[in-house]
């Protein structure tokens, strides 16, 4: 009887320790999980301005492909006509990024490793920013609960090495309504917020207008989604070179 | 204000017969669970025409008996009838209180956001009577009683015997055969007082109405037909005890 | 004097009372006013939008999503065999981001389908063919993307150049880009896709008539909802919402307008218990004193209704007037409206005067032989 106690207090004393890392690791996985949504595309308008106060607006259109073993991205603008056609495509693939930058009509320029930290098109993400997703990261911590603009969220800290995202995630809709990363030493470099939260054509709930503010620079950038098809078709040539300078959608 | 008298006359006379006009028997009235007896037996005939005169000291139970008298309140105990009918079995109060009696307060009462003559019309809602027959009648009332210049004041322009003599003429409104009189001097000078003490008995003499006045001041009480004397809810005298 | 003056001396006695009643009822039936005449001209808009496209019936998969989920358009054509149905017009239906402005309709009309026949040409011309790379501009969308006769225009990758400037007789149909249905597939890559059909009946059918051939298309495709034009973005959950928040709020206004005159009509009949305990000590019936209190009350809630329905009036229109919002709101300050909106004050009024006319009631009339 009294073993029979003690295996009952034990379990009850140890299970908040022992659950909550399995819970992080579960909601880190669905999450990534939700990334990982095979082939999409998407249209989204984005509003930057840069850190001397000018403003610039684009209209791009991104061909993604996102599975478990790899990440193909292909961004292009629209509009405004000048800057029209200029694309980039980003690759993932067992943790190693490339990158390629199209200019029309003809210049191609290879991204290295250290090149990934610069700016998508001007705005305040990086290439790195849109290509990682670190909830496939190994540590992967709730820190706490917060409430945002009245939604109740699980702070989600992953780490990779010396980098570290924190996410908060409303658990409800499953949506991080706002992601911070954070330089070794603990300060934040970027800042994402979600503003509104749709549903998608599968029904999901995504964040339609993304506010992102690169604190060390003090540029910031709106990112207003007005499309995104799940479910379409794409060859491989749509995302090699050849590729980035195809501007139709996909059927 | 003659024209009236003919009219109503003949309703009362129909109504309730050519009895007394108020007989009171073994008449109670408490307060307060009980704990206040205000009216403890009270015996009392009042005939048409007659003036009677009310009196006592304070808390005797003269404005108590003057409140069964104008169904204001009901009594306890006790049979008080009103032209051979019981006047708390009446099934219209109110009809009773608009029409048969008229009733004027020691603090006059006048509301004060009416004029005179809205003031003197304010009884006569429950007659059916239009709008400008209404009027007409308030003005002519207010003639009467010597205040045609003041027609269309507000109570706080006038002075406190004006405001009398308005609460007089509103009193009279739905010419009621019997006038009932709180103190109506009360809160006057005494020429104002002898004004409106002279008007009072003017009008019960021109009309044949009876007066039943309730004072403290015996030089009034003593212009009464008949005087009663209260003390501690009972009647301590009356002059006319062969009534 | 009649009674009514009565009634009006009443309420004059406070007249710094009687004023800040009036203000909140009024600032509580212009809510009123306000959000249910928005809402609502949101969906008649939508509906005269459908009506002016000469459309009974609309098919469509309004899901969560802002626009209609696309469908074969092959759909269409199972439909236009049903009897009781004069004509069909297949259509793409868009909100997306065009150039610098924000969410803009896109309406992509089957080429010589009756929906372009409501288009009155303002200015320009419409497309000469169903390739032409074209559009038109309903007058808000030109004047909200800053376009005119010759301006290029791009949607999606392409660049298309507006040849004319429409009005469609309704909101939704001026905030819209328009181009023909098979240039804009092209373009968005949607061939063969179409995300509405706007359905015409043969004449003469009446609204029961009507909801019957809906539920024969329902059968007919399940994939899409066939409903009477303008019930269609009633049953949107966006559309449900916003109506819900307005008459949800207009009910917590109207409340705290209720609380407002009940307060007034309380502090009036115990500050007036000697004056109503006099007019029934010179006669007055109780019924009478009820009478006068709900009238009071009804008379502020008639007053403040009408200051409501004006403050409310004139609020949407400065609202609709602002550069932010110019073009998108066309409320319905129906007469109607504000005949409901009075009403529903008075009523406010009337309710509130209950419980104090109730107790002005109970009083004695010996009460004014005291004091």
């Amino acid at each position: 009887m009294k073993s029979f106690l003690s295996l009952i207090t034990l379990a009850v004393l140890g299970l908040p320790a022992s659950a909550q890392e399995p819970d992080a690791k579960a909601l880190a996985a669905q999450l990534a999980g939700l990334q990982q949504d095979g082939s999409s595309f998407a249209r989204v308008k984005m509003d930057g301005k840069t850190a001397e106060g000018a403003k610039f607006t684009l209209q791009l259109q991104i061909k993604q492909r996102r599975t478990a073993k790899s990440t193909e991205l292909l961004y292009q603008v629209l509009w405004p006509k000048e800057r029209a056609g200029e694309a980039v495509l980003l690759k993932q693939s067992g943790g190693e990024m490339s990158g390629t930058v199209f200019i029309p009509p003809d210049k191609f320029q290879t991204l290295t490793a250290g090149q990934m930290k610069e700016a998508l098109f001007g705005s305040s993400l990086s290439y790195a920013d849109v290509l990682e997703n670190f909830f496939t990261w190994n540590s992967q911590n709730i820190v706490g609960t917060e409430v945002l603009n009245k939604v109740s969220c699980q702070v989600l800290e992953s780490r990779s090495g010396s980098a570290a995202v924190r996410s908060w995630i409303d658990m409800k809709r499953l949506v991080p309504m706002r992601v911070e990363k954070y330089l070794p030493a603990g300060t934040a470099v970027r800042r994402i917020e979600t503003r509104f939260v749709t549903n998608d054509d599968t029904n999901r709930n995504i964040p339609a207008k993304l506010a992102i503010q690169d604190l060390q620079k003090g540029t910031s950038t709106d990112l207003e989604g007005s499309k995104l098809k799940h479910g379409v078709t794409y060859d491989n040539r749509d995302f090699t070179a050849e590729g980035l300078k195809n501007i139709n959608p996909p059927g | 204000m003659a024209h009236i008298r003919p009219y109503l006359m003949k309703q009362i006379l129909s109504d309730f017969g050519s009895a007394a006009v108020f007989e009171v028997t073994g008449l109670k009235k408490n307060y307060d669970d009980g704990n206040v007896q205000a009216l403890r037996g009270v015996d009392l005939k009042i005939d048409q025409g007659e003036f009677v005169a009310i009196t006592g000291p304070s808390g005797c139970g003269k404005s108590t008996l003057l409140q069964m008298l104008g169904a204001l309140d009901s009594p306890n105990d006790g049979t008080l009838n009103y032209r051979g009918k019981s006047l708390p079995g009446l099934a219209d109060l109110a009809a009773y209180r608009a029409k048969e009696i008229g009733i004027i307060f020691q603090a006059f009462h006048l509301l004060p956001t009416f004029t005179a003559v809205e003031n003197v019309q304010l009884p006569m809602f429950e007659s059916d009577r239009p709008a400008s027959e209404r009027k007409d009648q308030a003005i002519s009332l207010l003639k009467a009683v010597g205040l045609e210049h003041r027609i269309n004041h507000f109570p706080t322009k006038l002075s406190g015997g004006e405001r009398q003599r308005v609460a007089i003429a509103r009193s009279l409104a739905n010419g009621p055969s019997v006038l009932l009189a709180d103190e109506p001097t009360g809160n006057l000078d005494s020429e104002n007082a002898h004004i409106i003490l002279d008007l009072i008995i003017r009008l019960h003499r021109e009309q044949n109405m009876t007066l039943v006045l309730v004072t403290h001041d015996l030089t009034i009480a003593a212009r009464a037909s008949r005087t009663i004397q209260m003390m501690d809810g009972r009647i301590l005298s009356d002059n006319n005890a062969t009534s | 004097m009649t009674f009514f003056t009565v009634i009006v001396r009443g309420l004059m006695r406070r007249p710094v009372r009687t004023g800040l009643t009036l203000v909140g009822i009024s600032i509580g039936i212009a809510a009123v006013v306000a959000l249910v005449g928005i809402s609502r001209g949101f969906e008649q808009s939508w509906s005269k939008g459908m009506k002016a496209r000469g459309t009974d019936i609309v098919v469509s998969n309004m899901g969560n999503a802002l626009a209609p989920k696309p469908f074969n358009s092959s759909l269409r054509d199972s439909i236009v065999s049903l009897p009781k149905i004069a004509a069909t017009c297949g259509l793409f239906v868009d909100l997306t981001s065009i150039e610098s402005s924000s969410m803009t309709i896109v309406s992509a009309r089957e080429w010589g389908g009756f929906a372009w026949q409501s288009l009155n040409l303002v200015s320009g011309r419409l497309p000469k063919d169903a390739m032409e790379p074209v559009v038109v501009l309903g007058q808000n969308a030109a004047e909200v993307l800053k376009k005119k006769l010759g301006d290029p225009i791009q949607i999606e990758a392409k660049e298309l150049t507006v040849v004319g400037i429409v009005d469609g007789g309704a909101l939704v149909e001026n905030g819209s880009v328009i181009l023909s249905l098979p240039l804009y597939q092209k373009i968005s890559s949607n061939e063969g896709k179409i995300n509405i059909i706007d359905i015409r009946a043969t004449p003469g059918l009446n609204e029961e008539d009507i909801k019957k051939l809906c539920a024969e298309i329902n059968v007919l495709i399940p994939e899409a909802r066939a409903m009477p034009a303008g019930d269609n973005v009633g049953n949107s959950q966006a559309y449900k919402f916003i109506s819900a928040m307005s008459w949800g709020t207009s009910l917590l206004a109207v409340i705290v307008g209720v609380l407002g005159v009940m307060n007034t009509m309380l502090m009036t009949v115990f500050e007036r218990k000697q004056e109503i305990c006099i007019l029934l000590a010179i006669g007055w019936r109780r019924a009478r004193i009820i009478r006068m209190v709900l009238l009071e009350s009804a008379l502020l809630g008639l007053l403040g209704g009408i200051g409501g329905v004006m403050i409310g009036s004139i609020g949407v229109k400065v609202l609709e007037r602002m550069p932010a919002i110019h073009g998108l709101l066309e409320p319905d300050l129906s007469p109607r409206l504000m005949a409901i909106s009075v009403a529903i004050s008075v009523i406010v009024g009337v309710i509130s005067g209950l419980y104090p006319a109730w107790r002005s009631s109970r009083l004695k009339p010996s009460l004014a032989m005291q004091g």
